[in-house]
């Protein structure tokens, strides 16, 4: 208690190099944490959109279901693949080659994937505002969700009444956007609910194509096509179908992985200057309070109550600037989530608060190894020239 | 007879290239008696106080502290003993700047522990009645006089009731008048508290205050102003008793 007194006394009255040992710590402690939080919501935002956008990790989509009766056939399909995939998702996804959304007079040419609700049990869509495929519905037109980006290319609202309308134009199908979500798509997409739209796909089965996503864990392309060519129940209807791999969850965390690994480089080379330069002004004031050292012994100190208070010293102010740091980098955190996150329109991880935790026993770590230096260096005070002082 | 306080026997410290900083000192002070050393500058004054003072441990010969040999201590066991046996003064007052009086008494307690804050100040609050500078107690040293600083350093220096005060030049920084108050002071305390004092001055006044008066020349220590004489009945007590 009575070393922590001195260490206390003395962090006071050297108030310039204390502060300029916190602006050395808390500036390291504030690029590592700041480091961990861009890597943490570039992981999390990267992972959000390619989840959004291709699916959950073994995420395999079996295409080559063409027409009408592919339409048809892709019922079957589903039902005796939902066995084989037990919890894992089976939905069907229905396109025509273009397809065409018109809203007040504009029009634009746009991906409509004619689906079922459950799409999302893969594909963890934001809503952005409405509501997402099934439920009730309210009227007869049918209800489409838009992504952000074809909702700002025509300025669509939520309820508002579009047309569809496949190139060739044999059909049309009327609509009410219902939902706007953010799939994490770089193109402008929409999404009808499957089974409202069957009479209107099959006017248009000429550029009618269907696939089924399939997704479930450890699922592997081998597997899964040795399962299709035993499937036995199909109608005759020749169909030359494949299978691929679409989820890219694994592919971009490897390498979401190098850029944390580069970060992680940066923050350690932040700490490694922290704690040279709190060595350095350490090593300073040893030979600044070389007589008080030195007077200390004389007056009774031990030979370790020295470094002890050296090391004490470099804790409290570690303490003072980790608080500094958290402080700072939480205030600019907003700004380093938007900066990382916003590209993709994904809400930023909250703070990372056991980061910050760390950066502190980082700190004291990064000031104890820069305090050891000088605390040891105080050991050597020449004790007896306080006689000639 | 009083028990001495400190004994040197056949002391000597040299370094190597070096004219011998002491040679041959022997020397005995007992508790309640006073001794002051004279001698020019470079003399061996500094390393004598620092022998004294177990700052310097690398000497020849034989140092009894209370009866106990000191020169073979380990570094541990000197701090303990600086801690508790012996008080310094020094010229220039050396009190920390950033620290009140009180705050400056206390050092040394703090260094030594084993007392609570309270006790510890009560105790200093005590010592700085005891020099008259109770009414200062929150003053830091700038804002003290020259004589006051000193009076704060004496109350440090008897905070632990050491048995042995080693004063270097206490007066050197002071007027005349208040030299002689700060003299005063010390051997009053030091009367008091039963402890053993050596003094080391350029000052003819401080010395011919103290019990005995010792020269030092070139490293060997010598009664008043004489040349050292290997056989001197006239030796002042503290060579005699030392068998110098």
């Amino acid at each position: 208690m009575n070393l922590l007194r001195i260490a206390l006394q003395s962090i006071a009255v050297n108030w310039v190099r204390t502060l300029l040992a916190i602006i050395a710590l808390s500036s390291s402690v504030v690029g590592v944490v700041t480091v961990a939080s861009a890597a943490a919501t570039i992981e999390t935002t990267v992972t959000h959109r390619a989840l959004m956008a291709d699916g959950s990790p073994s995420t395999l989509l079996v295409s080559g279901l063409n027409g009408a009766e592919g339409l048809t056939e892709s019922v079957e399909w589903k039902a005796q693949l939902q066995p084989y995939v037990g919890g894992g998702s089976v939905a069907r996804i229905a396109q025509l080659e273009s397809a065409t959304i018109v809203s007040e007079g504009r029009s634009d040419s746009v991906d409509i994937s004619f689906t079922e609700p459950e799409l999302t049990r893969n594909h963890p869509f934001e809503v952005l505002g409405g509501r997402w495929l099934g439920g009730r519905r309210d009227t007869v037109a049918v209800p489409v969700v838009v992504n952000r980006l074809e909702a700002n290319a025509l300025d669509l609202r939520l309820g508002g009444a579009i047309e569809l309308r496949a190139s060739t134009a044999e059909t049309t199908l009327q609509a009410l956007v219902v939902g706007v979500v953010e799939d994490g798509a770089h193109d402008q997409r929409a999404y009808v609910a499957l089974a409202d739209a069957d009479a209107f796909l099959r006017g248009n089965q000429a550029q009618l194509t269907t696939s089924l996503e399939v997704a479930a864990p450890g699922l592997a392309t081998e597997d899964l096509t040795r399962r299709l060519n035993g499937l036995s129940s199909l109608r005759g209807v020749r169909v030359d179908w494949a299978v691929q791999r679409v989820d890219t969850v694994g592919g971009l965390r490897q390498e979401v992985e190098a850029t944390r690994s580069a970060f992680l480089v940066v923050g350690i080379l932040g700490l490694v200057a922290g704690a040279v330069a709190v060595a350095n002004i350490g090593l300073s004031a040893v030979r600044e309070r070389s007589s008080e050292l030195s007077l200390r012994r004389a007056l009774g100190a031990r030979r370790w109550h020295l470094p002890a208070v050296m090391v004490l010293e470099s804790q409290l102010i570690a303490v003072v600037a980790g608080v500094v740091a958290i402080a700072m980098s939480w205030a600019i955190y907003p700004t380093l989530a938007q900066q990382f996150g916003a590209p993709y329109g994904i809400a930023a991880p909250p703070y990372p608060t056991a980061v910050a935790a760390a950066g502190i026993l980082v700190g004291m770590g990064t000031a104890l190894l820069g305090g050891l230096v000088p605390a040891v260096h105080s050991m050597r005070a020449p004790i007896a020239s306080i006689m000639r002082a | 007879m009083a028990e001495p306080v400190i004994q040197l026997r056949g002391v000597g410290k040299a370094v190597p290239g070096l004219p011998h900083l002491l040679s041959d000192v022997s020397l005995s002070v007992e508790r309640g008696s006073s001794v002051a050393i004279m001698g020019r500058s470079g003399s061996g004054k500094s390393t004598m106080l620092s022998v004294l003072g177990l700052l310097d441990p690398d000497f020849a010969g034989e140092y009894l502290l209370n009866g106990q040999r000191v020169d073979r201590l380990s570094s541990r066991a000197c701090d303990r003993l600086r801690g508790t046996e012996i008080g310094f003064v020094f010229q220039r007052f050396a009190l920390f700047a950033h620290l009140s009086a009180l705050e400056n008494v206390m050092v040394p307690l703090r260094h030594r522990g084993g007392s609570t804050e309270r006790a510890m100040r009560h105790r200093a609050h005590a010592a700085l009645d005891s020099v008259d500078m109770g009414h200062a107690a929150r003053r830091r040293p700038r804002h003290l006089s020259g004589g006051e600083q000193q009076r704060v350093a004496i109350a440090r220096a008897l905070i632990n009731d050491p048995a042995l005060i080693l004063a270097d030049e206490p007066t050197g920084s002071l007027d005349a008048d208040t030299g002689r108050t700060i003299v005063s002071l010390l051997l009053g305390r030091v009367a008091e508290q039963g402890a053993a004092l050596v003094v080391v001055t350029h000052e003819h006044d401080v010395a011919a205050e103290m019990d005995d008066l010792l020269r030092l020349t070139r490293g060997t220590l010598a009664p008043g102003s004489e040349v050292p004489a290997p056989a001197a009945d006239h030796r002042p007590p503290a060579l005699a008793e030392a068998g110098a």
